[in-house]
């Protein structure tokens, strides 16, 4: 493995507000992201929003409760699971948005959750970009990160965008890179 | 931030331009009034036909959008009928002017409906509480 998690934490810390974009390579990718909400929930009591564009939620919480993650303290966006007619479906701990392309209503839901958020010091990790491109061009998730990095500085939260080694994505990166205050490699 | 100025008060003069236009050129309150009820609603129909084609398709943002287009495309129509009516005096023309704004209040009410359901899915008011005990709890630990 490259890059440790406790290297990312020591490069942040200092932090109180920041947006931060972390690459991560696919053997590593389940490891970090846990090792990085472990930090944040269990050991910084910080509640915040996850918004999960990889892994149906389901999943990450049967991960989350194996790795005794306090899941409880996350409110969770789900965009990966497929549900009816591709509607918003919801939970108590849980916003089915249906679609991984459906930009707008990720964008409402990611705002009214973290606003609904009790606390002034939150988190929000978004899982992840490489998963965005599948489905949406590249220009458009250029604009949405570039709104979502205005939107994590106003509300004033510790913004993680994660993203799979460059590759293909490379240059979608480095141009995003500038609208972030840090950008890690967990890769290298 | 001065330009943004400037283009504040160019447009809040051609505002009041278009006002004192309408109400030149026109003498009768009524139609003067209807004029610029259409105005309005004209403009109106166009930032929210904007708005619309930037929205991903399906989102309930969306929806919501396309009704509230929909209200606005028939009120506009309705006080379209009612300058007619006020023009020409007919009753029939006002019992269509009954039925479009009436039918503009449905479709409003059925957007409120879908505001009402979005309020609800987007909502986390519940996990919220149950955020804010949990760390009541350990800040109390």
């Amino acid at each position: 493995m490259g890059k440790e998690v406790s290297e990312f934490q020591d490069q942040i810390k200092e932090l109180k507000e920041f947006v931060a974009l972390a690459t991560v390579n696919p053997r590593d990718y389940q490891k970090i992201n846990i090792g990085i909400i472990k930090k944040l929930v269990n050991d910084e009591k910080i509640p915040g929003v996850y918004i999960t564009l990889n892994k149906p939620y389901k999943t990450l919480k049967s991960i989350f409760e194996k790795e005794k993650i306090d899941s409880s303290l996350i409110l969770f966006i789900d965009a990966v699971t497929s549900t009816k007619d591709k509607k918003l479906e919801k939970t108590k701990d849980c916003l089915y948005i249906g679609s991984p392309e459906n930009l707008s209503d990720i964008s409402v839901a990611m705002d009214e959750a973290v606003r609904a958020v009790p606390s002034e010091k939150k988190f929000v990790f978004f899982d992840s970009l490489s998963t965005l491109l599948i489905y949406n061009q590249p220009g458009t998730i250029a604009k949405f990160i570039h709104f979502l990095a205005g939107k994590m500085r106003e509300w004033g939260v510790k913004g993680i965008i994660i993203s799979l080694e460059k590759g293909a994505n490379k240059e979608l990166i480095d141009k995003l890179s500038q609208f972030c205050d840090v950008s890690f490699d967990f890769g290298e | 931030m001065v330009n943004k100025y400037f283009i504040i008060v160019i447009e809040v003069i051609a505002i009041i331009a278009g006002l004192y236009a309408i109400f030149k050129l026109i003498k009768n309150v009524d139609i003067a009034f209807g004029a610029l009820a259409i105005t309005f609603g004209v403009l109106s129909i166009i930032w929210t036909s904007m708005a619309l084609s930037n929205l991903a398709p399906g989102s309930s943002l969306r929806k919501q959008t396309l009704l509230y287009l929909l209200s606005l495309i028939v009120i506009v129509i309705a006080s379209g009928i009612n300058i007619v009516n006020i023009l020409i005096k007919s009753i029939g023309l006002r019992y269509v002017y009954y039925i479009f704004i009436s039918l503009a209040f449905l479709i409003f009410t059925f957007t409120s409906y879908k505001v009402l359901k979005t309020g609800k899915e987007f909502g986390f008011k519940e996990k919220a509480d149950e955020i804010r005990k949990k760390l009541k709890q350990k800040g109390a630990k």
